[in-house]
């Protein structure tokens, strides 16, 4: 195996090289960077307090690493958003932002607006359900791109347990990282296919890079910034980071097919853009899936959107707040 | 006529509204943050994700230590495993520190309920109860480096790495003996209830009986049909469940926890039996813990079960004349943050330190549910256990008792 298309294990870090959390701070103000942290959440009163709680009092209370903590919620309809300004952070309902653009649903709609609504330098984003969250969910995703200039995006990777009634299974996790997107991976991007989990939903990057992507609203957010981070800034961009275990609630066989037909289309479509493959027929714009009725099978069809939101430094709102000529945005 | 009722409704109808805003700015009031108490909440939310019990609960240990390192602190792990670690005060006059002391472990640990969640009101997690000590405890030493809780005297923070009943700990013997250590005072912190203050201390031994029966043996005669482990461990506790040994009735058998089979469709092979002896005098309690072995041996014996009965746990009768004046201190500072005050006589470990000539208590921490597999924190009374407990160790080290 040639040395350059290993080069992403060379930025493959364990969480533990950044834990001295005095010195990630110094270095935030020695290069005067702001970071801010969001969640992206539907219905998530479960776990979204105890997430925010931990990190608050770890990396802003008593360390200074976050400016800020905001959620960026899809309409919830239970308590999520209470309980989230509750402990503390700033909420945001997604169609609230940005009104002139339109809503879409969908976990990418709301990161691609947080841009706009995050004032940090360094944006972090974290998933609303992990059941063991931790500050190094956050601090090792933020290490590396403090310590190291020429990183741009850091993903996070992770022993996926399961968590259900009965206990937490060590295996079963990452089901369609392992059949559907390395095998993609290595076929088009071997180099890619070095990530551990690229479609982890821990990920932190620099705005001047993020700013610069298109974002699918939907399940292929995480492998669009992937494959346009390397075609556009190249793999020397992309790190990830060893953060253990991730417990968090499993998702169903036919969830994980419909999650599996939205990276799918994103790969295509950006595959075709990029030279990289031809398609030469029109695809299908339904999901299928089979269920079984006593002795006889139906189908079930699901629209899953495809739509993709330009770059946002496309968007005239957000020039005007954070391009060139900005006022200065208010300190945190 | 007429006109008063119309102003009684009105001025009804004004209390009532007023009534409802009052309340509403009350509970906004009450669910505000307060920095330290959502400090000691996440604290203690990932320290009850911690596997527990375990020997010498050495990941707990190791998250105490690298917290206490992060304060600047450094932790000593003694013989027993135990964390102590000590914070010295300038202005000391006295070198004798103020002991406050939490057990590092729990019994109700869960690999899927421990990782505990929270609401806009309230805490659950399985031991999450259990967890609140250590945290009050780290939250003392993280306050006072900052300056935010004044204090006048050394003081050392015990983290119990086995339980303080347990007979193999020495750590409160330890302390006692040692004129560098001995505290004078001491305050234990445990999970619940905030405003139960024990009075009295009562000793307790703890003694677990084990059976196992072999259902399908042999060499047992055909008109012989053995009996179940749920049949023997039912026979101990029938017989030693409410026993007295005194006219007071102070020296008595509680049963704690019965535990056997695998439920239907098996053959209940194995059971345990928990109980716990209690009494005002260490001479009755010693008869009593004697009299309870061999009773529980010889039933088990009787129905052909393998027994065995093992003292699991000891707390001394205490003496509570050595704590009168630290517990009407505490009363008192109770009843001034209108804290309900429930006085109680039960075991306890301060029990260890008072019989050593050690002003002692233990105070509760929180409001809220100990259930069986969880526990339900209410996050209001962490902050009203945090001011008790803040306000203990200012007036303690101001030096009144």
């Amino acid at each position: 195996m040639s040395e350059p298309q290993n080069s992403l294990l060379n930025r493959t870090w364990h969480h533990s090289q950044f834990s001295d959390l005095g010195r990630l701070v110094d270095l935030k103000v020695k290069k005067g960077l702001t970071i801010s942290l969001a969640f992206p959440t539907l219905n998530e009163e479960a776990t979204i307090g105890k997430e925010i709680l931990i990190i608050r009092t770890e990396l802003m209370d008593r360390y200074p690493l976050l400016d800020e903590i905001v959620v960026i919620d899809s309409s919830s309809q239970d308590n999520t958003r209470r309980v989230a300004e509750r402990f503390g952070a700033r909420v945001y309902e997604s169609k609230d932002i940005l009104p002139n653009q339109g809503t879409y649903k969908g976990k990418g709609e709301n990161l691609w607006k947080s841009l706009f609504a995050l004032r940090g330098d360094i944006i972090v984003w974290v998933d609303a359900d992990i059941s063991n969250i931790a500050p190094k969910f956050v601090y090792a995703l933020v290490g590396p791109l403090l310590e190291n200039d020429s990183v741009g995006y850091v993903k996070a990777f992770y022993e996926r347990p399961i968590r259900s009634s009965g206990g937490i299974s060590i295996s079963g996790g990452g089901r369609v990282t392992e059949i559907l997107v390395r095998p993609l991976f290595s076929l088009f991007y071997p180099e890619l296919a070095r990530l551990i989990q690229p479609l982890s939903g821990e990920y932190a990057g620099r705005r001047t890079l993020l700013e610069q992507l298109p974002f699918s609203v939907g399940y292929g957010v995480e492998l669009g910034h992937l494959m346009d981070i390397y075609h556009t800034f190249g793999i020397e961009a992309l790190a990830q980071v060893d953060l253990d275990v991730r417990i968090h609630r499993n998702q169903s066989t036919e969830a994980l097919g419909r999650m599996a037909y939205g990276i799918m289309n994103t790969f295509f479509e950006r595959a075709r853009r990029y030279g990289d493959a031809e398609i030469v027929k029109a695809l299908g714009n339904r999901h299928i899936a089979l269920r079984v009725e006593g002795d006889s099978h139906s189908t079930v069809e699901t629209e899953i959107s495809s739509f993709e939101r330009q770059p946002m430094v496309e968007i005239p709102e957000y020039r005007q707040k954070f391009g060139p000529g900005a006022t200065k945005l208010p300190a945190l | 006529m007429a006109f008063f009722d119309d102003l009684i409704k009105k001025m009804g109808s004004a209390f009532r509204s007023l009534s409802t805003k009052a309340s509403v700015v009350i509970r906004s009031l009450r669910q505000a943050s307060s920095p330290l108490t959502d400090r000691l909440l996440a604290e203690a939310l990932r320290l009850a994700e911690i596997p527990s019990p375990s020997k010498n609960e050495e990941q707990r240990v190791g998250h105490i230590l690298e917290r206490l390192s992060s304060l600047g602190l450094n932790g000593y792990v003694d013989e027993d495993g135990n964390v102590l670690a000590r914070l010295f005060c300038p202005e000391a006059s006295d070198p004798a520190p103020l002991l406050l002391f939490s057990d590092l472990g729990t019994r109700r640990w869960h690999p899927v309920l421990s990782l505990g969640s929270v609401n806009a009101d309230s805490a659950q997690g399985a031991g999450l109860a259990d967890s609140l000590g250590p945290a009050a405890l780290l939250s003392v030493a993280e306050s006072i480096l900052s300056g935010t809780l004044l204090c006048g005297k050394n003081i050392v923070l015990l983290f119990g790495a086995r339980s303080f009943e347990d007979t193999q700990n020495g750590v409160f013997q330890r302390i006692g003996e040692d004129p560098n250590q001995r505290p004078f005072a001491a305050i234990g912190i445990r999970g619940f209830t905030l405003g139960v203050l024990m009075t009295k201390t009562l000793g307790t031994y703890r003694v677990e009986v084990k059976v196992r029966t072999d259902l399908s043996d042999p060499s047992t005669a055909e008109d012989f049909s053995p009996p179940s482990a749920v049949d023997v461990v039912v026979a101990v506790a029938q017989k030693l469940a409410g026993v007295v040994w005194d006219s007071e009735k102070t020296t008595h058998c509680r049963i704690r926890r019965i535990e056997a089979g695998t439920g239907f469709g098996h053959d209940p092979v194995e059971g345990v039996l928990d109980l716990e002896l209690e009494s005002s005098k260490d001479q009755l309690l010693e008869m009593a813990m004697k009299a309870a072995v061999a009773t529980a041996q010889t039933t088990g014996e009787e129905l052909k079960a393998k027994t065995e009965v093992s003292v699991v746990g000891h707390v001394p009768v205490g003496d509570s004349r050595e704590s009168e004046g630290l517990q009407n201190l505490v009363r008192g500072i109770m009843k001034e943050q209108r804290i309900k005050v429930v006085e109680k006589t039960e075991a306890d470990s301060s029990a260890f330190l008072s019989t050593q000539g050690i002003p002692a208590l233990s105070i509760g921490f929180a409001q809220g549910r100990e259930g069986l597999e969880m526990d339900e924190v209410i996050i209001e009374s962490i902050e009203r256990g945090r001011k008790l407990l803040f306000s203990i160790v200012e007036r303690l080290s101001s030096g009144s008792i």
